[in-house]
């Protein structure tokens, strides 16, 4: 298959180039120069369109096993595909936890029999995720783990987070921290300030997530062992990142496209689309987080893809459950980025595909022949409203129904296989 | 008919008119009650107060109601007529009652007053006094003292200032 | 005049000129209150459904009589914690009323955003009889009634709200009424029960109670409930009713004619001791009295219109 004069944008040579790609089987054979394609082989047209490593979102949930209704492996692959994301990691909070190599096969196999996206799981770092006993990491990770993580929930107990870094190091894996020092949070739904206390609603202080990103940097200053730090959303954590990262600690992070565009206005209205931990924060947070992707403090952007169901979220804002979804938006608001902040494409793509395969320890996130043909086609003009039908999600809550984007996915190629199609 | 009076001079004599008329239908002195109507009958029953002290000698007890919370048009209304007090500062009870109002029209108003008078109380006798009758009945009311009546096209509304003797026709808007 | 408001869901919502409005009518409904029959026909026909998810005695009685003593029906419904925990959905019961064609719903909740959220999505009236720790314009809307039948006036009065501020509707709803109306308002508590952003308000706030006793026109107490102050907020009853309870000492150190307000229901010996609850400054029972004719008021322009002027 060719996929015949759109820009290339690839982050590997750091480079966007137009040319033309030729797929055969399920890799990439060769890129070459604007013309080259037969079109007497099947093809994509992709003049005026940019063509990207399909991308790679390193913070999802997919539910399954265990909460099928909200999502599952294939819903979950279907918006993954109408969002240009062909490889996903997947969070270990699922019901069974995914403590054990059993649950880990499971959702492996459920994948790759639906073929759509590269699943990857995140195995527990506890059993459980309670907190206390470490999981069976290694086993693990012969199964097919990619890293570690409560999240879902914090690792409370610091000895137990020392061990955890050192323990998932000794088998290559990082920690993915979810920084939340609960006790902090008690009742709190949304960001703590003059904005909660004027809605009535209880607060989640900043400190809450600051507090715990700075034992994490301290621990892996003192240890040795890198942890990534995911979901960012303050200004001050964003500043604890910087200074670790110019004093040579191993941290890296990401943040979530809710994060760069949204801030905590939008929950006046009481919207529970609008409710995720960590909450919306406020303007000057959202500032630092743009300024740390302009200055490559943030690492990566991942979604933190969080379906509930409707009659879950359709409840007083103090009830609902925490999360929204993002698979499906991600790359739009990678554009809106982009189109809002000047922020060079080439920086927030490397965001979303060769700086999480290096945090995961995968190969991805490339246009380099000889490597998967895993590549997203998308149209940088094209301006389109979401709505709630576009959805391909089994859940809806998302705060951008109504939302106008510029720049959309057209076509999702997953290993040589057109998965999502436009047009 | 009569021509629509218009000055401060035929007010006066109008209402001397009424307060003769009442000062012979009255029985009990000592067991009336005068209540105008706010806004318009609560200057007229004030005045004919005053005449019929110059004639009695008697401060005559004197009291305004506000019908507003016993319209029965309110969920027509798209705006709220203001609320104004009711200061009735005697007992109405087995008294004879001389309602005042400056205009009877549809008789709503007057309707709405009788309510709210019992309300208040039993009265023994309910008399109405009215400046102008100007016909347009929409319920069976009729006043027991008129002072004129007149004709007026149903489009125009009559507003009387008392105090300045003013009587003034406009369009209902 | 016109009533733009088909709903009464926070003080945040009415204009200086509305209060002023409601302030200036609410006289008449309370003469209804005194006399033999303490009622009039305005709201005949109309239904009015009081959703109380929280427990509340003077509230729902409140507002009970004054639609009563508008001639309308009423219906009471109260339900312990959440439509959720039935396992309903807020707006799955707010349809089931709404079948039923009520008027008018009064809903008092532990959680905030549904009076906004039941106005939005309701064509009928909606009147916010307490929403978590957002609002209880009513309350304060009555409150400042009584400020300004005894004072007259609210520009310029010098409030003073002592107690748990953070956790309270009653004080967010007084601080942005009484801000309208131009009050200068003082606000005082430990700083674990002041909220965040409380330096936004543009309010005096002083952790210290006695300093700022003597300028205060009006002392109003809160209550501060006795499960916070075994909390982390406060250590204890007898610390919290030594530095900041009104006793003897405090009620003599307020100015010649000052006042003494309390939303009720009060916690003696905690906030407020009986020197203070039942000395001739105290006009707490107004307080109460002036609650029905408020509410009859707000009934009146939210209903007798019957058609959404919005």
């Amino acid at each position: 298959m060719w996929i015949k004069g759109g820009m290339i944008f690839n982050p590997a040579k750091d480079s966007a180039v137009a040319g033309d790609i030729f797929i055969k089987g399920d890799l990439i054979e060769g890129i070459y120069p604007v013309g080259t394609a037969r079109s007497d082989n099947e093809t994509i047209d992709a003049a005026g369109m940019w063509v990207l490593p399909g991308l790679i979102d390193m913070h999802v949930h997919l539910r399954e096993p265990g909460y099928e209704y909200k999502e599952d492996i294939h819903s979950g692959s279907l918006a993954a595909a109408a969002g240009g994301v062909t490889t996903m990691a997947c969070m270990a909070n699922t019901d069974p936890v995914n403590d054990n190599p059993s649950v880990t096969r499971q959702i492996i196999d459920r994948a790759v029999k639906i073929g759509l996206a590269r699943v990857l799981p995140v195995g527990a770092v506890t059993r459980g995720q309670k907190g206390k006993e470490l999981a069976e990491i290694g086993i693990m990770k012969e199964t097919g783990i990619v890293a570690v993580s409560d999240d879902g929930q914090p690792v409370e107990d610091s000895s137990v987070m020392r061990s955890a870094l050192e323990y998932a190091a000794t088998f290559g894996l990082t920690v993915l921290s979810h920084p939340q020092v609960k006790s902090l949070c008690g009742s709190g739904v949304m960001n703590e300030g003059a904005l909660s206390t004027m809605l009535g609603l209880p607060g989640i202080p900043s400190a809450a997530e600051d507090i715990m990103i700075a034992r994490d940097i301290e621990l892996s200053r003192y240890t040795g062992v890198p942890v990534h730090i995911t979901h960012v959303s303050t200004r001050g954590g964003i500043e604890l990142i910087r200074q670790a990262k110019a004093g040579g600690v191993g941290i890296t992070c990401d943040v979530t496209p809710h994060h760069l565009l949204l801030t905590e206005d939008a929950v006046k209205g009481y919207d529970t689309n609008t409710k995720m931990y960590p909450p919306l924060r406020m303007e000057s947070d959202r500032f630092a987080l743009i300024q740390g992707l302009r200055d490559a403090v943030i690492d990566c952007i991942a979604t933190d893809h969080a379906p509930h169901a409707r009659d879950e979220k359709d409840l007083d804002y103090d009830l609902a459950p925490f999360g929204i979804i993002g698979l499906q938006t991600l790359l739009p608001a990678m554009m809106e980025i982009h189109y809002r902040y000047g922020i060079d494409f080439l920086k927030l793509l490397r965001c979303v595909s060769i700086h999480p395969a290096r945090i995961l320890g995968i190969d991805g996130g490339t246009l380099t022949p000889g490597s998967r043909a895993d590549i997203t086609v998308v149209d940088p003009d094209k301006v389109f409203t979401l709505t709630k039908d576009m959805i391909v999600s089994k859940s809806k809550n998302t705060p951008f129904i109504g939302h106008e984007f510029k720049g959309g996915v057209m076509q999702t190629i997953f290993g040589g296989k057109t998965v999502f199609d436009q047009g | 008919m009569s021509e629509i009076p218009m000055n401060t001079n035929e007010i006066e004599a109008i209402l001397r008119e009424l307060s003769d008329k009442l000062f012979n239908a009255i029985t009990k002195w000592d067991n009336c009650g005068f209540i105008g109507i706010r806004s318009g009958g609560e200057l007229i029953a004030k005045k004919v107060v005053e005449l019929l002290r110059q004639k009695t000698g008697k401060d005559l007890p004197l009291g305004a109601l506000d019908i507003a919370l016993y319209r029965d048009d309110i969920s027509k209304r798209l705006y709220y007529p203001e609320v104004r007090s009711t200061d009735v500062p005697f007992s109405v009870d087995e008294k004879e009652i001389i309602l005042v109002d400056d205009v009877l029209h549809t008789g709503r108003s007057v309707r709405a007053a009788i309510d709210h008078i019992v309300d208040l109380g039993r009265p023994e006798r309910i008399y109405l006094l009215v400046l102008f009758d100007r016909g347009g009945r929409e319920l069976p009311i009729q006043a027991d003292f008129v002072g004129r009546v007149i004709d007026l096209p149903e489009e125009k509304i009559i507003k009387i200032d008392i105090s300045k003797g003013d009587v003034l026709i406009s369009e209902v808007k | 005049m016109n009533w733009p408001h088909k709903d009464i869901v926070a003080i945040q919502d009415i204009s200086a000129e509305e209060i002023s409005t409601i302030l200036d009518m609410a006289g008449t409904f309370k003469e209804i209150s005194k006399r033999d029959i303490k009622k009039v026909p305005t709201l005949r026909g109309k239904t009015v459904i009081l959703l109380f998810y929280e427990a509340s005695t003077r509230t729902r009685l409140s507002f009970e009589i004054a639609a009563k003593r508008l001639s309308a029906d009423t219906v009471a419904l109260s339900a312990s914690g959440s439509s959720f925990s039935k396992g309903e959905t807020i707006m799955d019961a707010a349809q089931n009323v709404m079948a039923m064609a009520p008027d008018c719903i009064v809903i008092r909740y532990p959680y905030a955003g549904l009076p906004f959220r039941l106005a939005k999505e309701l064509p009928c009236s909606v009147l916010n009889a307490g929403d978590g720790f957002h609002e209880h314009p009513t309350q304060a809307l009555l409150d400042m009634y009584s400020m300004k039948e005894h004072f007259g006036s609210l520009k310029g009065l010098n409030v003073l709200i002592v107690g748990d501020i953070r956790h309270s509707r009653v004080a967010r709803s007084n601080v942005i009424g009484l801000k309208k109306m131009g009050a200068n308002i003082t606000l005082s508590g430990p700083k674990t029960l002041l909220p965040p952003g409380v330096d936004t308000w543009g309010v005096k706030v002083s952790t210290e109670l006695d300093p700022v006793i003597p300028e205060a026109d009006v002392v109003m107490m809160l209550r501060v409930q006795k499960e916070r102050l075994n909390q982390q907020f406060f250590s204890g009853e007898r610390e919290y009713s030594l530095f900041y309870g009104l006793n003897r000492q405090r009620v003599d150190m307020m100015k010649r004619d000052a006042v003494i307000m309390h939303p009720g229901p009060m916690n003696r010996g905690v906030e407020i001791n009986h020197d203070a609850a039942d000395c001739k400054r105290s006009i707490i029972l107004n307080q109460v009295e002036n609650g029905v004719a408020i509410r009859m008021t707000l009934l009146y322009l939210c209903l007798g219109g019957g058609k959404n002027v919005d």
